[in-house]
């Protein structure tokens, strides 16, 4: 019954944040000294012109009603235009590029495949890497082992992806040429070629992810070995696997959790950077490429679903610390 | 990744980007220089095109793009562009059996249309299809592709498109094969505006909704096979084109695939490393001083690297309307004072990787451009000679405060800061400003601006003199969204360029243009800083890869596979 | 066993601890005040060099192709870590340059970000109710943002006025405090219910004492923690907004640009990139081994095990 009334309060609470959300990015886009209507008005472009594609865009309203048309839209669709050439954007329209000649909601979905899979894959890898180093290196710790593995810790912290991506593919896959130098293989069309694609990006992301798990997972692990609890527990004869798998392990997942749930999240909607260096066709490029044109309306649809992914991650990892620590109440 | 795919698809006017170029001049590779032409390269094989722009579209109405790039393979026009490296810029017939006959001292335009012409769905080419193309570039759905017959038709004002069933009567079709345009005024370069994307043939009453753009109908020699959105699009040979009907596309590939969104730095490197099917691909933007430098190394590559001698004009306007620069004799100082040798370092490297150091306003491979200096000095300026100058003109102290606007985009702030620095030299302090792209279009082109200089490039959608000078030049261009970035406004040279725009005879409208050209220089709006070439990669098994000075792009109607 | 927080050292002496008996944390210090000196100095190094971050030596440029003349990125007496090439501006006056604005940025954007975050934090675990809820709420509201893009909107609509720096400061510690609180929040969550907490709140303690008396010691070492990756997370952080385009405008040095700058000449001039990466990971490596060893200091419970 709680836990009933947690979700409906959450549920209750993305929608507004998401509204709140989509009302500043507007908002502060639309603040911009560019307008978004002389791309649609051709060259040369002429101040009639100009309003005539401004108009039919639906510009020449005030931000905030067009906000609002936008929000209507989700409902009841939306058309552009008059006649023959009209545009039809069906009910749930999360608006339509023109530059793309899409609907926002159908180009975000197409690109969805790309960054899961680069997402996901990467988080497994940085996820296990991160975790199971960390708890060795606070095991190990003060040893040559825990000093090697915080060095290069901090070097993936210390690395800019830019740089990272760009060295992977001119080392692995120009000059060895053992690994594609770009692009995306959709995994229904050919799983092999997906892998083989996504080696080096899930690689390097993850390198650069896992520097930050494992400082946070040492920390967490040489707090826990230290709680009263594991004393008890060695005290008490327990074998170190034990004493390290079942009690301190489940504690140090708390704050791991906290923080892969907010990075998954991220990442979900778009790992710009990644994405860009490695030429993949993904979420981040889509709304990076949405700010360079200033495509307003495919703007405003990639971050409310980046948006939306964020919260409900929050909202997941909200879910699993009250399971994983009891002492959390949901609230 | 700061590129706005849109805006930045081949061609873009206001802001001709671009790095530097190795000696060779713009030549194809000189395995195949020395066979000769394109004899030794047989039909067949796929053509690999790497964009670094998410999309590629092929709606005639809404295309920005060149005659010579990937719109040019599916569609054809009335008329075309010859080019040939070295030589100036030619328009052809095409569609058409001439480049127009015009009547009514050039204010009527006529074509016939050839024998035997089909679109890819088999039915034939007629004359209405061609007005119907250039109805509909008029509707608000389609209408953000170019717009230079927009403001030349009669009745065009007001005029939105023929969805609703309405025509535009100043273009008659009296039969299928000949196609009339009733103008405004007088205009000689119809026979251009008649060779870009937005007049070309759309199949009366298709082309309705915004697929069109991905799944167009052709007249070209090929047709769009399949679109995969940011991906990559496939184009293959177009059954009912007749090779005896185009002169201007040999046509050579059998397939043609165009990468879309890929990194410009990896693309660079791919060329070089020259693995898999990268031999059979060409970069599609420009191969910046870094990866130049590069190449200096490797000799094995540097013949795949292929230059214009030549290319869009780069300058430094000065905001003719506010403070010191409302003096042309100011304005003539700094011609003195900018110091161009050092701009060309800064631009690429050197000034060989440059371009050449420009003096005039009409840009090379252009017919008519007369080549003159009415300031002449050395390539590092005479700072001096400015100095004496400013100092006549009022200013003995130098000029302090002087606020300098460029884009972040292309390292434009490197380049503000080696101006800034040789203004110094002439007792000229300048503050630069640099902003986003979109903010930096947005600032120079509004209706009330307050800087001082700015740094730009110019590269013409269509060959002629009138696409270099009215857009940056005429005070109709002076803030709306134009071009005119030094706020030049002259009754006289708006006079000059109406009668040249309405001199029929191209070698008398040359002259007219040059003498423009001259005329302008001399109130000195602009800095003509240098002519800057631009330099493409190319796989090893790609031929005719020639990059004329204008468009200072890779003609992609002439390439082939070598077999 | 222990029934309070056994009194953890003052921040003073915990540093004097850890610099005397760790030799990395050591190292790392002195790592932090070489570069805070060089940050401060730069204008003083640049003369000694005898270079100014921005003028342009178009000599030391190799004519034909814009690379630095000579070997090794033109290092040289006059030039000590080269120059960059098109330009020929001093990069070892534009590394000391860049100092100056990767550690303002990175310093006082943690700044902002950590007191906010802490306070936002320890009130929302500690006090509940409605205030967690709204924090809680804000947090998931911000983190909902994709900052990178915001950042590119904001630089493009602050107007020309509003120093670059400022900017970047105040955008980039307000998107950092939501990670940050809720990194406290939950660590407040577990302390709230402790003994030592709820004894001290029986002894009718107010919010404000038992956060700075009984949750603040406690939050230390997360809250170190956090803040040694923040800082160099942060002067990363600037770096990739000047790749995106977003960064401090040029001329002004910082780091960031001239590592995306360089990673164009990675092949043709790699030791243009050396220098800036090196100071980088430099900065990072330093604050983290130094926070490390600042943590275990400031952790009475981790005395035990030495």
């Amino acid at each position: 019954m709680r836990l009933a009334r947690f979700v409906l309060g959450r549920l209750l609470a993305t929608i507004v944040v998401l509204f709140v959300l989509g009302l500043a990015t507007y908002g502060v886009f639309y603040l911009l000294p560019s307008d978004p209507a002389q791309l649609s008005c051709g060259r040369p472009c002429t101040p009639q012109g100009l309003a005539t594609a401004r108009a039919f865009m639906g510009f020449n309203h005030p931000w905030v009603v067009q906000y609002f048309q936008f929000v209507a839209g989700i409902f009841t669709g939306r058309t552009f235009g008059t006649g023959v050439t009209a545009i039809h954007c069906a009910a749930p329209c999360f608006g339509y590029s023109f530059q793309q000649n899409q609907t926002v909601l159908s180009l975000i979905t197409s690109r969805v495949p790309v960054t899961f899979s680069l997402a996901i894959g990467a988080a497994i890898i940085w996820l296990l890497v991160g975790v199971g180093i960390g708890v060795l290196s606070a095991l190990k710790r003060g040893t040559a082992l825990d000093r090697i593995t915080m060095a290069g810790a901090v070097a993936g912290v210390s690395a800019p992806a830019y740089v990272v991506g760009l060295l992977a593919i001119i080392i692995f896959g120009l000059n060895l040429n053992i690994v594609p130098d770009n692009g995306y293989v959709p995994l229904t069309q050919n799983p092999v070629g997906w892998l083989w694609h996504m080696i080096t990006p899930w690689l390097v992301l993850a390198f650069l992810q896992a520097a930050i798990y494992t400082r946070l997972t040492r920390t967490q692990m040489l707090d826990v070995l230290n709680e009263d609890f594991i004393r008890t527990a060695r005290a008490k004869g327990v074998p170190e696997r034990a004493v390290v798998g079942r009690h301190a392990l489940r504690n140090v997942l708390l704050p791991v959790v906290t923080v892969f749930g907010i990075d998954l999240g991220a990442l979900l909607g778009g790992a710009i950077i990644t994405e860009t260096v490695f030429s993949m066709p993904g979420v981040g490029a889509l709304l990076i490429g949405a700010v360079h044109s200033l495509d307003l309306p495919l703007l405003l649809g990639c971050t409310l679903f980046a948006a939306f992914l964020i919260v409900i991650a929050n909202f997941l990892v909200d879910l699993l610390y009250g399971a994983l620590d009891p002492r959390a109440r949901l609230t | 990744m700061d590129r706005r795919g849109f805006l930045r698809l081949v061609g873009v006017a206001g802001v001709a980007t671009g790095a530097g170029a190795f000696l060779a001049a713009c030549n194809a590779n000189p395995t195949q220089d020395a066979a000769g032409s394109s004899s030794t390269t047989k039909p067949g094989g796929t053509l690999y095109v790497i964009n670094d722009t998410s999309s590629n579209y092929y709606d005639p109405a809404k295309s920005q793009g060149l005659a010579t790039t990937s719109n040019g393979l599916v569609h054809r026009r009335l008329t075309a562009w010859e080019l040939t490296p070295g030589q100036d810029a030619k328009v052809v017939p095409d569609l058409a059996t001439d480049t127009g006959r015009s009547s009514n001292n050039g204010a009527t335009w006529s074509f016939t249309l050839k024998d035997g012409l089909k679109f890819s769905d088999g039915t034939p080419i007629t004359s209405a299809d061609i007005k119907w193309g250039t109805e509909r570039t008029f509707a608000p759905a389609f209408a953000e592709g170019l717009g230079y017959h927009k403001t030349l038709l009669v009745g065009a004002s007001g005029y939105t498109g023929p969805f609703s069933g309405q025509g535009l009567d100043s273009i008659e079709t009296p039969d299928d094969k000949t196609i009339v345009f009733h103008l405004v005024r007088p205009f000689g370069d119809w026979p251009w505006i008649a060779s870009l994307i937005s007049l070309a043939p759309v199949p009366k009453g298709k082309g309705t909704t915004a697929s069109y753009s991905t799944s167009p109908i052709a007249s070209g020699p090929y047709q769009v096979a399949s679109y995969q959105a940011g991906v990559a699009v496939n184009l293959s040979r177009n059954p009912h084109w007749d090779r005896s009907t185009d002169s201007v596309r040999p046509a050579l590939p059998d397939k043609i695939v165009i990468q879309l969104s890929q990194n410009d730095t990896v693309i660079s490197q791919r060329l070089i490393a020259d693995n898999g099917n990268d031999q059979f691909a060409f970069g599609s933007s420009f191969v910046d001083p870094s990866q130049l430098a590069q190449l200096q190394g490797k000799p094995a590559v540097k013949p795949r690297v292929v230059t214009c001698s030549a290319g869009p004009i780069s300058y430094l306007a000065m905001n003719t309307t506010k403070g010191p620069m409302a003096n042309v004799a100011v304005r003539r100082a700094f011609q003195y004072a900018v110091d161009k040798g050092a701009y060309q370092v800064a631009w690429a490297g050197s000034a060989a990787l440059a371009g050449p150091i420009a003096t005039t306003l009409i840009t090379p491979g252009i017919a008519g451009r007369e080549v003159y200096d009415l300031y002449p000095t050395g390539p590092n300026g005479d700072p001096n000679k400015a100095k004496q100058m400013l100092a006549a003109a009022g200013y003995p102290n130098g000029l302090t405060g002087l606020k300098l606007v460029v884009s972040t985009s292309n390292s434009y702030a490197d380049k503000a800061q080696s101006v800034a620095q040789s203004l110094a030299r002439a007792g000229i302090q300048v503050n630069v400003q640099s902003m986003d792209d979109d903010t930096y279009n947005a600032t120079v082109t509004a209706n009330s601006v307050d800087y001082d200089l700015t740094l730009s490039g110019w590269n013409p959608d269509f060959p002629s003199a009138n696409g270099n000078i009215e857009a940056l030049y005429a005070s109709s261009e002076v803030g709306n969204g134009g071009y005119n970035l030094s706020r030049y406004s002259s009754p006289e040279v708006d006079n000059m360029i109406h009668d040249a725009q309405g001199t029929i005879d191209p070698v008398a409208a040359g002259k007219k243009w040059a003498a423009v050209d001259k005329r302008i220089m001399q109130d000195a709006p602009v800095v003509p800083l240098i002519f800057a070439r631009n330099s493409f990669l190319h796989g090893s098994k790609v031929d005719n890869f020639e990059v004329p000075d204008y468009p200072s792009y890779p003609n992609y109607l002439k390439m082939g596979i070598a077999q | 066993m222990v029934t309070s927080v056994s009194a953890p050292r003052s921040l003073p002496a915990a540093l004097v601890r850890t610099l005397r008996t760790d030799r990395w944390a050591l190292a790392g210090a002195i790592v932090i005040v070489v570069l805070v000196f060089v940050a401060i100095a730069a204008p003083l190094l640049a003369a000694i060099e005898g270079q100014d971050p921005n003028a342009y030596h178009i000599n030391a440029l190799d004519p034909n192709s814009g690379l630095p003349a000579g070997s090794l990125g033109g290092i040289s007496g006059t030039h000590w870590f080269g120059v960059e090439p098109l330009t020929g501006r001093d990069l070892f006056a534009r590394v000391c340059y860049g100092a100056r604005t990767s550690f303002l940025i990175g310093l006082a954007a943690t700044v902002v970000a950590v007191v906010v975050g802490t306070l936002l934090g320890a009130g929302a675990g500690y006090l509940g109710g409605w205030f967690n809820r709204v924090i809680t709420w804000l947090t998931d509201v911000l983190l909902g943002f994709p900052y990178l893009v915001f950042m590119i909107a904001l630089g493009a609509i602050a107007p020309p006025s509003v120093p670059r720096p400022l900017l970047l400061i105040l955008v980039i510690g307000f998107f950092g405090w939501p990670s940050i609180t809720r990194i406290v929040r939950s660590q407040t969550l577990a302390l709230r219910d402790r003994k030592f907490v709820s004894s001290a709140r029986a002894m009718g303690a107010g919010p404000w004492h038992v956060f700075r008396t009984e949750l603040l010691p406690n939050l230390w070492a997360p809250i170190i923690v956090v803040a040694t990756l923040n800082i160099p997370a942060n002067i990363g952080f600037e770096a990739a907004l000047s790749f995106l385009g977003a960064g401090i405008p040029p001329p002004t040095s910082s780091w960031g640009q001239s590592i995306s700058t360089a990673s164009d000449w990675i092949q043709s001039d790699p030791l243009f990139l050396l220098f800036p990466a090196a100071a980088l990971f430099l900065a990072t490596w330093s604050f983290n081994v130094f926070g490390d060893g600042l943590r275990d200091a400031l952790d009475p419970r981790m005395v035990v095990r030495r």
